[in-house]
């Protein structure tokens, strides 16, 4: 009776360990590619098409912050209001805010297109069916120091 | 005392986590099972319309609408500003924005806030407010979104 609970036990770990293998080895850069190569330019590239997406709506959510600003900076000077310092929302703080804003656009506007040239790397490296290969001076590897790569 | 201790730990924990359960899971898509990946107009613009009524807003016509949708899965993101008026007529924009649920398959409220408020963080400065009184901001806010969450829910359950 103990002998099986132990070889049951035994075997429940054993099997763990192998998915726990199976799990790590899926994730090296040098098989993946090569083992499962739908699923791997799949999330490569879906990775990058999210991360575009991502960053238009973080540019879009800064510029609209920047235009509910002058809204607000019209809304004061049409009104003649100039709120106390404690108010947060006063006039000076909201220049701020609109220079912090228009500066913001320009990073932004950066960080969209470095996610567009990411994305379309990771579309050519799907076409060319990129694999890493199994050394680190074979194609697609890091090359030898001194020469560009192919 | 023990006893009443663990009966109010309990009543604690069932209170935070059907709290949590509802903004996460009820809440979300609200008045929105019924439409598709491609009516995102549709439910963008209830989604919209429901934040201005629930936050003492008027609803007045959308700036702009983005959908976008990756080639390689099921996911799809619209977002857009609602311009709408204050009681007292001032302009203000409200950002909506949705993500279908890849999992449940419908449309979901993402994050949706008034650009600008009056307790907006775009306003901070380096000095002002101290740290403390960010602190009470910031859980203000959120008691803000709780409640307003329910209004929400509230005020289109009886339609």
């Amino acid at each position: 009776m103990r002998g099986k609970l132990d070889r049951l036990v035994a075997l429940g770990l054993f099997f763990c360990l192998a998915l726990t293998f199976e799990k790590g080895f899926m994730k090296l850069p040098e098989v993946f590619p090569k083992l499962a190569p739908a699923s791997f330019y799949r999330g490569l590239v879906n990775d990058r098409e999210n991360s575009l997406i991502m960053k238009e709506r973080h540019f879009d959510i800064n510029v609209q912050i920047g235009k509910a600003l002058e809204l607000r900076l019209a809304e004061m000077k049409a009104r003649g209001e100039s709120p106390a310092g404690d108010v947060l929302a006063d006039r000076e703080r909201a220049e701020m805010a609109l220079r912090k804003t228009l500066a913001k656009d320009t990073r932004n506007a950066d960080y969209v297109l470095l996610a567009r040239q990411n994305l379309d790397r990771a579309r050519s490296l799907q076409a060319k069916g990129w694999t890493m290969g199994w050394s680190l001076g074979g194609p697609g590897g890091l090359g030898e120091p001194g020469k560009a790569r192919q | 005392m023990k006893k009443i201790l663990a009966a109010c730990s309990i009543a604690l924990a069932l209170a935070v986590c059907s709290f949590a359960f509802w903004n996460g899971y009820v809440y979300p898509p609200h008045g929105l099972h019924e439409y598709s990946k491609d009516q995102y107009t549709q439910a963008w613009e209830i989604a919209a319309r429901d934040f201005c009524a629930s936050s003492g807003l008027t609803f007045v016509h959308p700036d702009f609408i983005t959908f976008r949708k990756p080639e390689t899965s099921d996911e799809a993101y619209v977002w857009g500003v609602a311009r709408s008026l204050t009681r007292d007529g001032r302009d203000r924009l409200a950002w909506i924005y949705l993500e279908w649920s890849t999992k449940r398959h419908i449309w979901t409220r993402s994050y949706s806030l008034v650009l600008a408020d009056g307790d907006d963080e775009v306003f901070y400065t380096p000095t002002y407010p101290g740290q403390f009184q960010r602190a009470l901001i910031a859980l203000r806010k959120i008691m803000k979104e709780n409640a307003r969450h329910v209004r929400e829910y509230l005020s289109s359950q009886g339609q």
